[in-house]
């Protein structure tokens, strides 16, 4: 093992030190008899009662044990070896129709050799009156969705103020020693109570998440290893618009640090992740396949001339366009580059490693990153779990920017915002006398700023002659993200499709508009993608922007930006601001105003707000106007440069929001000039 | 519809591609297809299939060979690389034979490659918790232009009466395509077509040595594009049904479904030995249930009330389970089950009620058959219960209409046919009702007064039939906070500023009842205001302002609605001191017997109200009312543009 690799270890495992959270203390044996023959009712407090339903009791020990294990398909018992068994128990109060109807069918996962063994529930009625669970409405399917076998059922007897409950557990071969748990959910919990029970010489790390408590390792427990964590109120979790979302949940997060026996410890680690991956995606072991699939993306470079093109970022352009536009992405792909080519279909992670090759053959220097969804859960850098590692990107230090093999819609300088703007983990790959090898970085994945993410409006606006319609030219120019999700579509639309995709995006000045004359630029995916706005522009005429009020003309100017997203706050706000994205809208109406008439509130359309940090601008709405004789000219800014922000500085953040609604209800008065 | 509207292009055009499919290079013929079916993905060059019906002595089987080969116009062709065929208990599929002609650089010269892996998955969806149906999964291979796919398999159809339909319209296109069947002259196979005319399918018969075969071709056939707001494709598309009337066999004459008669005889003895033990539990809830009520109706109606609150929705679709009802009994202790076992469970309540009611086989509204057309399975996929009160008149029973009140049938079944089940083996025919307008109101008063550019008022809504349930459904689980944010966002007056302070709701829970709701609300900048004059457009609700049909993209195709409605708004604006009313909107209106509006305008003291009304009463809007639609919908929108005008005179007076 070379020695750089090891001094990466041991400054990964300082971090380790002060990262993990749990405790040390003892905790009272768990009662697992917990399934008594006769049960009654629960009285909930009043507070409880006003939830559509109440977890009051959810159990989950997670026990490693070593055992003989009967393997089904060898027909045989398999002596000592590690299994993973999984004790669950639930019982939930049902307050009403919608929480009975999203607990009266369970689903149990038989993938993966798992056993389902002592599956009891029941329901308690209102009047005390216990339903057991007949077996025989129990349905085994073989492949539910693709996703394996499961078993499924649905409770008897349940009514409104019906208590469930049921228990099960499942055992199967041990191999997956990383997981996360979640803890909140749409109800409250009353009693929470998680354990990781494992032999001695197998020893957990875990940590807690979003002001949930430690686990704590239960000291007085001398045969096994025992985390424990109980809690008693979990709050039902509920998202917060422009938030984190469900990444703000309460869980915890374990993994195996040490086996003491084979005095082997930090088995999942960023320096063991990067080693693996580096490994997994440059040097697999089958050195026939690999000497043959070298052959292969030589001469899939030279058929498509990627080796010709001298500037670095037409040549990775040049690559990422060649694949995106002619693979497809399918479940399962293949691995080698041989099988990718020929198909012309990869998997998520196969574009990665093609991709990946591509760029080695051609001597372009890039990492590897690997991160998760901020959205779904946010990278910590701090816990090393291989959960965190879902997603893979690649980084060209040259150009300073990424690309996402992965993602269709994306191209080189924007990945997937919920990957960006985040922490991943960075593979810095050497190759030392044909060994790869890799060091692990924990860097911020940057993501473009409201400069380059922007739809910006140019309409032009006339009053038809009988001033009964508003006729429009309109023209997006789109950047970026708004771009991104929208241009690589095209080449798939047909022509009637297209236009009705575009026809939408153009109705935002009136659902009534008459979209005509439809025009694109910069359709085709082709070059630096970033540095090429999508047009679009048509012409409308619309009627829903007029108002008569007797001789006057009222003209609801506001709505051509669109409708707006109205922020109020009835609660006080919990959770900071998560943007997708930095962007921005920059909007130029020009009015012809039509002749004899004039505007008689004009200074409506002068409005501004900003939020600074700095002495800099990071959000802003501003409307001004210019008025030369019976042209006006509406300039509206609005950008948000940040993507994230304290609690308390929601409102700051919700007073810019808004102001963008309150354009949107602005309306001209015309009147004849006096 | 059949996009084709000249006939002669249609002929030319047919003959010039026919000759050059099978004549020209590939290369040329890709061409040609691309020209033809311009800014198409794929074409099918084939697709066939072919229903056998075979008998022997005593036996008889019945299978249909299914071909097809589809070409990639584009090098986006592929998305149909994934295919899969599905099945049930009721179908086997066997000899499946999957290959890729991929095109080589020599024109016209291809690469043919197997495909050899295929997986079986099963079936879920939404609306079922567990089927039997599942679906074999492949992927062809190739991605390029002009790369051709073929499949071919047989599916064997284990029951006689699910011979299914067939459509001559596609999302796709074909060159060529060809529905048939044969059938020797002991089996008695009977057809029906739907919404035939004005399409180019040839039909053929042919009898050779005692077997006759019947085909459908349809050649050059564009793709078929949908509209918004259609009824079911079944309501249009040309298709065909196919059933067995008998099988005549050596020593036996097995009747499948030569009439009505003996579609109900197979359907009863599918449900007659359901419920034969009566149930004490059962018995003793129905019981208490019933205490002290007299009449039919109330006894009925709260042991169709009781299903609907105890027994939830669960389907599960498993083989013949998917026609036959659990007991009674069974479905009160499970507390739940599909339709058929809330019509068990009902009918057996009713019956230890004293009460005679039937299980009633109908179709949803999503199947345009009449029993008394055609009688085979086609028909129906639904069962409820159904009986006569003491006027006589049927009252139909669905409790998968949780929140539906009693004596209104669920709004997906208005107008069908009913084949209710009599005692001894008799049934009767039925059509249910269609609910009018009078019976689906949604009455809204609002009275508000003007706050500079901010209106403050209370407002109120009152609801009932269908239209009432519009608002139960998102609103019955939620606590009183949680409705009044969403009662908010359903009602959003004005604009998204509209917010509401205080809520109250009667009637949400109670099925018999109309709902009553009623809020206090303020909406900021909606009065618009230069100098001493304000603007207020009393039209806070534009429904309907953006349903001008596109005619000419509609291609005759109905709009659907859900139900007959009739909506009512009264709006009522105070002045406060020292305003004057400078002008008020005209008053408009629009009538004929399916759709109308009305919007009347007065004023009263220092009050200006407007009386709104707007009715749709049809479910079916067709093509011939079309123009007549669109010219109210524009008398409509000119009407909401119409803004009231007010005059500060002298300044308010505290």
């Amino acid at each position: 093992m070379n020695i750089k690799k090891k001094i990466s270890v041991i400054a990964l495992n300082i971090l380790t030190i002060i990262s993990y959270g749990q405790k040390e203390g003892t905790v009272e044996k768990f009662d697992v008899n917990f399934w008594k023959d006769s049960t009654v009712l629960t009285t909930l407090t009043p507070t409880e009662k006003e939830f559509k339903g109440v977890v009051l009791k959810d159990y989950h020990i997670r026990k490693f044990l070593y055992d003989s294990y009967f393997d089904e398909r060898a027909q045989k018992f398999i002596a000592d070896v590690l299994q993973e068994e999984n004790l669950h128990y639930k019982r939930i109060r049902l307050n009403n129709d919608a929480a009975v109807e999203l607990y009266n069918k369970v689903y149990i996962s038989n993938a993966g050799g798992r056993k389902v063994t002592n599956l009891k529930a029941r329901a308690i009625n209102k009047d005390g009156k216990i339903i057991n669970f007949d077996d025989s409405n129990k349905k085994e399917i073989e492949n539910y969705e693709n996703a394996g076998p499961y078993t499924i059922f649905a409770l008897e007897g349940i009514e409104v103020g019906s208590e469930i409950e049921f228990t099960y557990t499942t055992l199967e071969p041990a191999d997956n020693y990383y997981f996360s748990k979640m803890i909140q959910g749409s109800f409250p919990k009353r009693e929470f109570h998680y354990e990781i029970i494992s032999p001695k010489n197998l020893v957990f790390h875990t940590k807690s998440y979003n002001g949930l408590e430690d686990l704590i390792n239960d000291t007085s427990s001398v045969d096994l290893n025992r985390y424990v964590l109980d809690v008693k109120g979990v709050d039902k979790f509920k998202e917060e618009q422009y938030s984190l979302g469900v990444a703000l949940r309460q869980k915890v997060e374990a993994k195996l640090y040490e086996n003491t026996t084979s005095l082997k410890r930090n088995f999942y680690s960023w320096s063991e992740a990067a080693t693996e991956y580096s490994k997994y995606i440059y040097a697999p072991s089958n050195e026939k396949k690999v000497k043959s699939e070298k052959k292969e993306i030589k001469k899939f470079i030279k058929k498509n001339g990627f080796d010709k093109i001298k500037n670095l970022r037409d040549q990775v352009t040049a690559i990422e366009h060649f694949l995106k536009g002619n693979f497809s992405f399918v479940k399962r792909g293949g691995y080698y580059a041989n099988d990718i080519i020929q198909s012309k279909k990869y998997s998520k992670f196969s574009a990665l490693r093609l991709t990946a090759l591509l760029l080695k053959s051609l001597d372009i220097e890039h990492q590897v990153v690997i991160t998760s969804d901020r959205f779904s859960s946010t990278f910590d850098p701090y816990f090393e779990t291989y959960n965190s590692l879902e997603t893979f990107l690649l980084f060209i230090p040259k150009l300073d920017q990424f690309l996402a093999p992965s993602n269709e819609f994306m191209r080189l300088g924007l990945v997937p915002s919920n990957y960006a703007y985040t922490n991943g983990l960075f593979l810095k790959t050497v190759e030392i006398g044909g060994v790869i090898s890799a060091f692990p970085e924990i860097k911020y994945i940057s993501g473009v700023g409201s400069d380059l993410t922007y739809d910006n409006q140019t309409v032009d606006i006339t009053f038809s002659e009988d001033l009964e319609n508003i006729k429009a030219h309109m023209k997006h120019e789109l950047r970026g993200y708004v771009a991104a999700y929208l241009r690589p579509l095209m080449p798939y639309l047909d022509e009637e499709k297209k236009k009705e995709v575009l026809e939408g995006r153009l109705k935002q000045i009136g659902a009534d508009a008459i979209i005509t004359n439809i025009k694109t630029s910069n359709e085709e995916m082709q070059g630096y993608m970033l540095n090429k706005p999508y047009i679009f522009e048509g012409d409308a005429e619309v009627n829903s922007l007029l108002e008569n009020a007797g001789n006057k003309i009222l003209l609801k100017i506001g709505q051509i930006i669109g409708s707006q997203v109205e922020m109020y706050q009835d609660t006080a706000r919990k959770y900071g601001v998560e943007n997708a994205y930095n962007h921005s809208y920059k909007r130029i109406i020009n009015l012809t105003i039509p002749e004899g008439y004039e505007i008689s509130n004009i200074n409506d359309l002068n409005m501004g707000v900003s939020y600074k940090e700095g002495g800099k601008n990071l959000m802003e709405f501003t409307s001004k106007y210019i008025l030369k004789g019976n042209k006006l000219t509406i300039i509206c800014d609005e950008f948000y440069n940040i993507i994230r922000l304290p609690v308390e500085k929601y409102d700051a953040f919700r007073t810019v929001i808004n102001a963008a609604a309150d354009f949107n209800k602005i309306t001209l008065i015309l009147k004849t000039k006096s | 519809m059949l996009i084709s509207n000249n006939m002669r292009v249609y002929i030319t055009c047919f003959f010039f591609l026919f000759c050059t499919v099978f004549s020209f290079s590939q290369e040329q013929t890709l061409a040609l297809l691309k020209e033809r079916f311009k800014s198409q993905k794929v074409v099918y060059l084939s697709e066939k299939e072919h229903l056998n019906i075979v008998t022997k002595d005593n036996t008889y089987s019945i299978f249909s060979d299914v071909e097809w080969e589809m070409m990639y116009l584009t090098d986006k062709g592929n998305s149909y690389s994934d295919q899969s065929i599905y099945f049930s208990k009721f179908t086997e599929i066997k000899d499946i034979k999957a290959l890729s002609f991929l095109p080589k650089s020599r024109p016209g010269a291809f690469k043919k490659v197997k495909v050899t892996k295929f997986e079986t998955e099963d079936v879920f969806s939404n609306s079922y918790f567990f089927h039997d149906s599942k679906k074999i999964k492949f992927t062809f291979p190739g991605t390029e232009e002009g790369t051709k796919i073929k499949l071919s398999y047989r599916e064997k159809i284990k029951d006689p009466r699910f011979l299914g339909q067939t459509f001559f319209i596609s999302f796709l296109p074909k060159v060529h395509s060809k529905y048939s069947v044969s059938f020797p002259s002991n089996v008695d196979l009977k057809y029906k077509m739907f919404n035939m005319e004005g399409h180019p399918i040839k039909f053929e018969t042919t009898t050779k040595k005692g077997k006759t075969t019947y085909s459908w071709t349809v050649e050059n056939q564009d793709a078929f594009e949908s509209v918004r707001n259609a009824p079911n494709i079944k309501y249009y598309a040309p298709h065909l049904a196919l059933y067995i009337g008998d099988i005549r066999l050596k020593d036996t004459t097995i009747t499948v479904l030569p009439n009505l008669d003996a579609l109900f005889s197979w359907y009863n003895g599918l449900v007659e030995n359901v419920n034969l033990e009566p149930d004490s539990t059962l018995q003793n809830i129905t019981r208490s249930l019933i205490k002290g009520l007299e009449g039919k109706d109330e006894k009925a109606r709260i042991i169709f009330n009781w299903v609907q609150n105890n027994i939830k929705y669960v389907a599960f679709e498993d083989g013949m389970g998917g026609f036959i009802p659990r007991p009674a009994a069974r479905v009160c202790r499970n507390r739940y089950g599909d339709c058929k076992d809330m019509s068990s469970i009902i009918t057996e309540m009713l019956r230890y009620a004293g009460i005679e009611s039937s299980l009633t086989w109908i179709g949803s509204r999503e199947l345009p058959y009449d029993y008394t057309d055609i009688a085979t399975p086609v028909v129906d996929n639904h069962m409820i219960a159904s009986y006569r009160n003491e006027k006589d008149e049927i009252i139909y029973l669905d409790a998968v209409g949780s929140y539906t009140p009693y004596g209104y049938p669920t709004g997906f079944i208005q107008g069908k046919q009913a084949l209710i089940r009599k005692k001894e083996g008799k049934y009767e025919v039925e059509r249910v009702p269609i609910v009018t307008k009078e019976k689906n109101v949604k009455h809204q008063k609002m009275h508000m007064v003007l706050d500079g550019t901010k209106l403050t008022g209370k407002g109120s809504v009152a609801t009932v039939g269908y239209s009432k349930l519009d608002f139960v459904y998102p609103l019955i689980s939620k606590n009183l906070k949680e409705r009044t944010v969403a009662l908010e966002a359903m009602l959003e007056k004005g604009s998204n500023k509209f917010k509401i302070q205080k809520a109250s709701f009667d009637g949400l829970k109670n099925r018999d009842k109309p709902l009553k709701i009623e809020y206090d609300f303020t909406i900021e900048d909606y009065v618009k205001r230069a100098g001493d004059e304000y603007y207020v457009n009393l039209n806070l609700d534009k429904n309907l302002k953006s349903s001008k049909l596109d005619i000419e993209k509609r291609n005759g195709i109905s709009v659907e609605h859900e139900y007959k409605v009739l909506d009512q708004d009264e709006i009522e604006l105070e002045l406060p001191l020292g305003f004057e009313i400078t002008y008020l909107p005209k008053n408009a209106g629009y009538s004929n017997a399916e759709f109308g509006f009305s919007i009347d305008y007065k004023i009263l003291g220092n009050k200006v109200y407007m009386k709104k009304e707007i009715y749709i009463n049809t479910l079916m809007l067709k093509a011939s009312n079309f123009l007549a639609w669109n010219s109210m919908i524009k008398k409509l929108n000119k009407a909401y543009k119409d803004v009231v005008v007010l005059k500060e005179t002298s300044k308010k007076v505290k």
